[in-house]
């Protein structure tokens, strides 16, 4: 949909349009397009599914009661998926507890979880401490995280759906990466 | 040591391909083949890198397990559904007026519309993009106006909010403070919270309004004897706040929003 060719651009447009207009086909195959891709950034995000698809439903009204002050021509997918990032950020911010919560939640997982081979097992605890660190990021770090190893974006792309300076995000993946290393290395 | 630091920097990047210059990518790969150090930082933080890459398979089981087409119809149903209350004639939010505030609230927003109108019509040379026609383009001027003038009300409460706390952070010892005004504040800030609840790009000043909210709340407490402890309460709860440093970002943000962005 997003594809830069003339076609496709004039098929974009007039989707946007009819979307604008209110035409319930139009937000349906948009919402097709982007409900999977949404639901990456917010699990990504929040590593949960639950939450995952409130953000996912919650985007989508947020598109549609902003359509009309959308621009045509503008880039659609920078915009929702700057709608969706927003979203998990200001849920995040409302529930303080997230961290101690999303913890316990992977504590009872773990404990929980039928035994694997050797091999699997180390590679398994190796994601679940990686998992515990990525809770640990800030907000922004995590965002940035997020958007770089669950929705593949290119950092470029990740400094315009988030509007800022492409040096930042930079910095917040390394700084994030770095966390997670130390994370990882102290075991905590 | 500089060097392998600033290298270090780099290597995240250079492992992702992406965001590195070519000049760039080559000084990596230099030092990297002269420096054991930085070799050993590159294959810890690839290992790193790739576990963290099997995470992304995670996502691909959790989302089998959605159930994509009831998802879909419940987010085309809640759409439906508030298209439908779009049209209903009286918002929540507004029952709670006095029939005297409605008043004064519907002329002025009939006399901001109108000057929305006038400053931002096409035809005068505005920048707002709305080639004539279409429904569509219609609808749209009709909502970049509506957005104008929504900033435009929120401008000028923020610098009334601006003033009345001005006054009371200056006061040397406590001062009778309006009630009227206080509530007429009050009112105004519920109606502007109501009234911007789902702007997404209006999101800082919602958060502000809570917290003036917050305040007008506690200034609405205030006891008319004039306790010193209770003035000096409220004149560290703008202090804590930060209101008018807030104030003044936000509105700041919201001179800079472009429209239909």
């Amino acid at each position: 949909m997003n594809q830069n060719t003339g076609t496709n651009n004039n098929e974009s447009t007039d989707l946007y349009k009819r979307m604008q207009r209110g035409d319930p086909q139009a937000f349906n195959r948009m919402v097709q397009e982007y409900e999977k891709k949404i639901f990456r950034i917010a699990y990504g995000f929040f590593r949960d599914r639950d939450e995952a698809m409130e953000i996912v439903q919650s985007t989508f009204l947020k598109v549609f009661r902003n359509m009309a002050s959308y621009q045509l021509g503008s880039n659609f997918s920078s915009w929702i998926y700057k709608i969706a990032s927003n979203l998990c950020i200001d849920r995040y911010r409302k529930h303080k507890k997230r961290e101690e919560n999303t913890l316990e939640i992977y504590n009872r997982t773990r404990e929980t979880q039928p035994g694997n081979p050797a091999q699997m097992a180390l590679v398994e605890s190796k994601k679940e401490e990686i998992e515990r660190a990525v809770n640990k990021l800030s907000r922004r770090q995590k965002m940035v995280f997020s958007l770089k190893y669950f929705s593949h974006k290119k950092l470029s792309e990740i400094s315009d759906i988030l509007g800022i300076a492409n040096g930042t995000v930079k910095t917040l993946h390394f700084r994030a990466l770095e966390k997670i290393k130390q994370e990882v290395a102290t075991g905590r | 040591m500089n060097r392998c630091h600033h290298i270090q920097k780099l290597l995240p990047l250079f492992i992702l391909q992406d965001g590195l210059s070519i000049e760039e990518e080559n000084r990596v790969q230099r030092h990297l083949a002269d420096c054991p150090g930085c070799r050993a930082k590159l294959n810890d933080l690839k290992g790193l890198v790739n576990t963290t890459r099997e995470l992304d398979s995670d996502i691909d089981r959790v989302m089998e397990t959605v159930d994509w087409e009831k998802n879909r119809r419940q987010i085309l149903d809640k759409i439906e559904w508030e298209r439908g209350q779009s049209i209903a004639p009286a918002p929540d939010g507004l029952s709670r007026w006095s029939p005297r505030l409605g008043l004064i609230a519907a002329s002025v927003l009939l006399v901001g519309i109108m000057i929305g109108y006038l400053l931002f019509n096409p035809r005068s040379g505005s920048s707002v993009p709305s080639p004539s026609g279409s429904a569509a383009d219609s609808t749209y001027s009709v909502a970049v106006i509506e957005e104008n003038f929504k900033k435009r009300s929120i401008m000028e409460y923020f610098q009334q909010v601006r003033f009345y706390f001005l006054e009371i952070l200056e006061a040397g010892q406590p001062q009778p403070l309006d009630p009227e005004q206080n509530h007429l504040l009050l009112t105004q800030t519920r109606y502007l919270q109501n009234s911007i609840e789902n702007d997404y790009a209006l999101m800082n000043a919602g958060e502000l309004l809570r917290d003036i909210e917050f305040v007008l709340v506690e200034i609405e407490q205030y006891p008319s004897h004039r306790s010193t402890a209770m003035f000096a309460f409220i004149q560290d709860l703008i202090k804590n706040k930060r209101l008018l440093l807030q104030i003044h970002l936000v509105s700041k943000d919201i001179r800079n929003i472009k429209n239909g962005v």
